[in-house]
């Protein structure tokens, strides 16, 4: 069984000046405990396409497969509950609640996951954030920003990670931190992994690349 | 083009202006309202004291009632002598009085009314008001004798006016009242207005930056938005004055008919001037000039809010104490204004510091907390406003509805009769008198005796009503006593008196006490043998047993009042035909209790008509601020409440989650407002109402009216979290700019 599969996916939305056509039939694979790196320019759609890939936005035709269930027949509680136990989605900042400390965001993240939240400090310790669980997000560095993300990803141990240009804000150095411990912890727990970046040096160290720019587009 | 880009803000956020354009119009047409309202008042008042400052009352020595005849007779002696004919209010038409403009010629311009309008407001030539009098409505002669210097005709005094001379200070503290009210109303929606603008000031920080970062200096930036919000203000000014003077007018027939019931006094309704716009312009500029310190201060970029906790205990614990203590309105005010400024510094930092959850409740529960931190602090200021509006709201209630109960209770024992019949002029008790007394069909009656008095006040005098009656009546020995002497129905009927609460206010009486009481042959010394309750007007009043009046006593008005045994068989319509033969009279005035009771509710109803609406439109606004502030913070907190679906909550369980954020604020909110609004209540009832009114009411609460708020509140917070929800289900929210920096 294949972590994602898409197959023949059209979609269209409406850009509030008329229809904007993202996919004509874009087909993809992802076999479990691999990595694939979506490419391409802004507007190519992969932000669209790791929203379709958790649920958040529809298709309008094609076949997708989502750990083993089809995306058409799931409904959005059922798709929630997929998205709460067993997808981990990293954006490119922003993923913590300011008002938390950073341990309280990955108690959150895991309680919702139905997850014992006991190992938080273990967890901030792997990704190099042992000392800052009280801190909040705007008292530490972007870098420590979405390791702590990450924390909250693996804490919940996910089938599937889909993140969306998880460096995108970080300078080279900071950018290389966090997607060691990005693939180090895909490879760790075995999990599948669709990364969407800019960055082709990134892209690289994925098994798989798809560039959008070139399938599927009409 | 600087300024073009400043305001492209509202090109894509058009609602926000709208909202802020609304604040600034309904808040102007709020205060300018009320400005006007209350100026009316005031020149009203200042009127009434200058028709009658001219000249000086008239009266036969003998207390009988001014006669024309009489006017005529005095003229002819030489006497500058003005006739003054006041008509009684009806409930289809106010107070008039009829003046005689030919007549004002010897005073040369001084008479009472001289250069009134006669339009019925309250003026109207003395022929009409005659007109009026004879139609049936109740009419009282009066004479002023324009030079004070000459010697007084035989059988003619100068008597004292208990109107003139009970009704100025508490006028001065009705209109004081009145303005307090308006200070808060303008308190309030300043916070409202600076709210709305700061919270818009803040969602523009990134593209004001960008213009900083273009090379534009703060400097300009900051005309540029001071000017923005000055054309914003003009912009509001003109519909919000203009509908201001519509509430007024709205408002002014009740206000009006408080002001007649309460002081005598006929409103004038002068309709817009141009004191009252550029009062109004003031103001406006004013609330607009302190939003705009910030800019003037520091600049567009602010952070997050700051708590002044010294400063807010200070005020509280200095304003609680001045109440306390406080022996003038003046005072009491002062210290209503500190508590609440104190109440108001301290709600925000309570919420924000103190409801902290435990670390270890469940980390949903925790982030509601959290975020209600967030909001608490973001919406501080429309909070606080909506927090004292609520307070004046739960504390006007309760007055009202203490009024209510009291008045309720105090009018079952004015008028426990069933039948209140006028005795005609020239008539004596003394026929009918035995017909009562044999009549199968009537249970008690009581004849009551109404006119005027004095009370020795100091080296002077005072004029006081008088009402005296058969104090054995067990309809009259039903009246509740505020204070008394041990058995003080005995005391009475044995020459003692009881005095209204007005009186024993104005003249620190205590049951007890000795009274010097002039009928107009002489003084008494009459001991006070209680003090009873007495609403809705300022006159002070005594109350004694009709045996003891003199003989000579000239009474203004006699009436009996019957209790019926059974009033369903016709027996009442029998009795009056009775008593008009007994007395050989074809017609007599007989009032039933269901149209008094009727026209004393009307009179309660008319005397809080503008507080009551004062405070709802506050609140309303107040509500509506917060709506719009609250709408707009909720939707910049959108991205966190997408992250909350994307973690994989379900759209239902989301909107669910907002909505019991939005509700635990509002309960909050209501939750502050509480021991905000008890205070009020106390001041109003104990502190200012003695004062300002001259009597005093039970210090009550209502928490069933607590819960219909929070209904309201419960309304305000599923519409502002179901705002903030919806547009948003399945789509992701926009990614704050400023991530990590001024969310929290």
């Amino acid at each position: 069984m294949t972590s994602v599969s898409v197959s023949g996916l059209r979609k269209t939305y409406d850009a509030g000046t008329g229809p904007v056509t993202v996919f004509t039939g874009l087909s993809l694979e992802l076999p479990p405990g691999e990595s694939l790196a979506l490419t391409g320019p802004s507007g190519s759609g992969k932000s669209t396409l790791m929203n379709i890939l958790c649920g958040l936005e529809s298709i309008d035709a094609g076949d997708v497969q989502v750990l083993g269930k089809s995306a058409t027949a799931l409904s959005t509680d059922q798709w929630a509950e997929l998205r709460r136990r067993r997808i981990g989605v990293v954006f490119q900042d922003s993923n913590l609640m300011p008002a938390m400390t950073l341990a309280e965001n990955i108690r959150l993240r895991a309680d919702l996951a139905g997850r014992s939240f006991g190992p938080v400090n273990d967890w901030l310790e792997r990704l190099g954030l042992a000392g800052l669980g009280d801190r909040y997000p705007d008292q530490v560095s972007g870098g420590q920003r979405q390791r702590a993300a990450l924390a909250m990803v693996f804490a919940m141990g996910p089938d599937l990670v889909l993140a969306d240009e998880p460096t995108g804000s970080l300078d080279r150095h900071t950018a290389t931190q966090v997607s060691d411990a990005l693939f180090h912890w895909q490879r760790q727990q075995g999990c599948g992994l669709i990364l969407a970046s800019h960055d082709l040096a990134l892209a690289g160290r994925c098994d798989h690349r798809l560039d959008l720019a070139a399938e599927g587009r009409p | 083009m600087i300024f073009r880009a400043v305001l492209s803000h509202y090109r894509r956020h058009p609602l926000q202006l709208l909202a802020l354009w609304l604040i600034l119009t309904l808040a102007t047409a709020l205060w300018s309202g009320v400005w006007t309202l209350t100026g009316q008042a005031r020149d009203s008042m200042q009127a009434g004291e200058a028709q009658l400052s001219g000249g000086q009352q008239l009266a036969p020595e003998d207390g009988s009632p001014v006669t024309v005849d009489d006017f005529v007779s005095l003229r002819r002696q030489g006497l500058c002598v003005i006739p003054w004919l006041e008509v009684a209010p009806t409930d289809a038409r106010g107070r008039v009085v009829g003046i005689d403009p030919l007549a004002m010629a010897c005073a040369e311009g001084d008479a009472p009314g001289a250069g009134m309008a006669l339009d019925g407001e309250p003026f109207v030539d003395i022929a009409e008001a005659a007109r009026l009098a004879e139609s049936g409505r109740s009419a009282r002669l009066r004479l002023y004798l324009m030079d004070g210097e000459q010697p007084l005709p035989a059988g003619w005094h100068r008597p004292p006016d208990p109107s003139r001379l009970s009704t100025g200070e508490l006028a001065d503290s009705f209109l004081l009242n009145l303005d307090a009210l308006g200070i808060l109303v303008v308190l309030v929606s300043a916070l409202l207005i600076r709210s709305v603008y700061t919270l818009g000031l803040a969602q523009r920080r990134e593209s004001l930056v960008l213009l900083e970062r273009y090379g534009i200096t703060r400097r300009r930036l900051r005309r540029c938005l001071l000017a923005e919000l000055v054309i914003l203000a003009g912009l509001g000014l003109v519909p919000g004055y203009l509908l201001g003077l519509r509430l007024a007018d709205g408002l002014s027939g009740g206000f009006g008919a408080a002001m007649d019931n309460l002081f005598e006094t006929t409103l004038l309704t002068t309709g817009e001037s141009t004191t009252g716009f550029l009062v109004t312009l003031a103001v406006v500029l004013l609330v607009v000039l302190w939003c705009g310190l910030d800019l003037l201060r520091g600049g567009p970029a602010q952070g997050r809010p700051r708590f002044h906790p010294g400063l807010a205990t200070a005020c509280l614990l200095v304003g609680l104490v001045l109440l306390l203590v406080a022996g003038s309105l003046v005072t009491v005010f002062l210290g209503t204004g500190l508590m609440l400024a104190g109440a108001g510094l301290l709600t925000p930092l309570l919420v924000v510091r103190y409801l902290t959850p435990s670390p270890w409740a469940p980390p949903l529960t925790l982030w509601r907390r959290r975020e209600l931190g967030v909001l608490s602090g973001r919406l501080a200021l429309p909070m606080v406003a909506l927090q004292l509006a609520a307070g004046t709201v739960i504390a006007v209630h309760a007055l009202v509805s203490t009024f209510e109960d009291t008045f309720h209770d105090w009018l079952g024992q004015r008028l426990a009769g069933d039948l209140f019949v006028e005795v005609p002029d020239d008539r004596s008790l003394a026929p009918v008198a035995s017909l009562l007394e044999s009549d199968p069909a009537v249970a008690h009656w009581h004849p009551v005796i109404r006119g005027t008095a004095t009370i020795g006040v100091g080296s002077g005098e005072q004029g006081v009503d008088l009402m005296a009656t058969d104090t054995r009546s067990g309809l009259i020995r039903r009246w509740s006593l505020l204070e008394s002497v041990a058995d003080p129905w005995q005391a009475v009927g044995e020459g003692q008196v009881l005095v209204n609460e007005q009186l024993a206010r104005r003249q620190g009486l205590a049951p007890g006490d000795q009274l010097m009481v002039g009928f107009g042959e002489g003084q008494r010394s009459i001991r006070v043998a209680g003090i009873y309750a007495d609403y809705g007007r300022p006159a002070g009043e005594i109350l004694m047993d009709r045996r003891y009046l003199p003989e000579r006593f000239v009474p203004d008005f006699r009436s009996l009042t019957i209790a019926l045994a059974d009033m369903g068989n016709g027996s009442g319509t029998a009795l009056v035909s009775a008593l008009a033969s007994a007395w050989q009279v074809d017609d007599l005035s007989v009032r039933d209790n269901d149209t008094i009771h009727r026209l004393a509710n009307r009179v309660f109803d008319q005397t809080f008509a503008l507080t009551r609406s004062i405070s709802y439109l506050t609140l309303v606004l107040a509500g509506l601020a917060l709506l719009m502030t609250g709408w707009v913070v909720l939707r910049s907190r959108a991205w966190y409440y997408h992250l909350l679906s994307a973690w994989g909550l379900t759209a239902r369980e989301r909107r669910r989650v907002v909505m019991t954020l939005a509700a635990e604020f509002m309960a909050l909110i209501w939750a502050a407002a509480l021991p905000v609004g008890i205070t009020l209540t106390w001041v109003l009832v104990s502190r200012i109402n003695p004062v300002a009114f001259g009597w005093s009411l039970p210090m009550a609460i209502y928490p069933g009216y607590w819960l219909e708020l929070l209904g309201l509140f419960a309304l305000a917070a599923v519409t502002v979290g179901w705002l903030a929800s919806i547009g948003h289900d399945g789509k992701p929210g926009t990614m704050p700019v400023q991530a990590g920096g001024q969310e929290r």
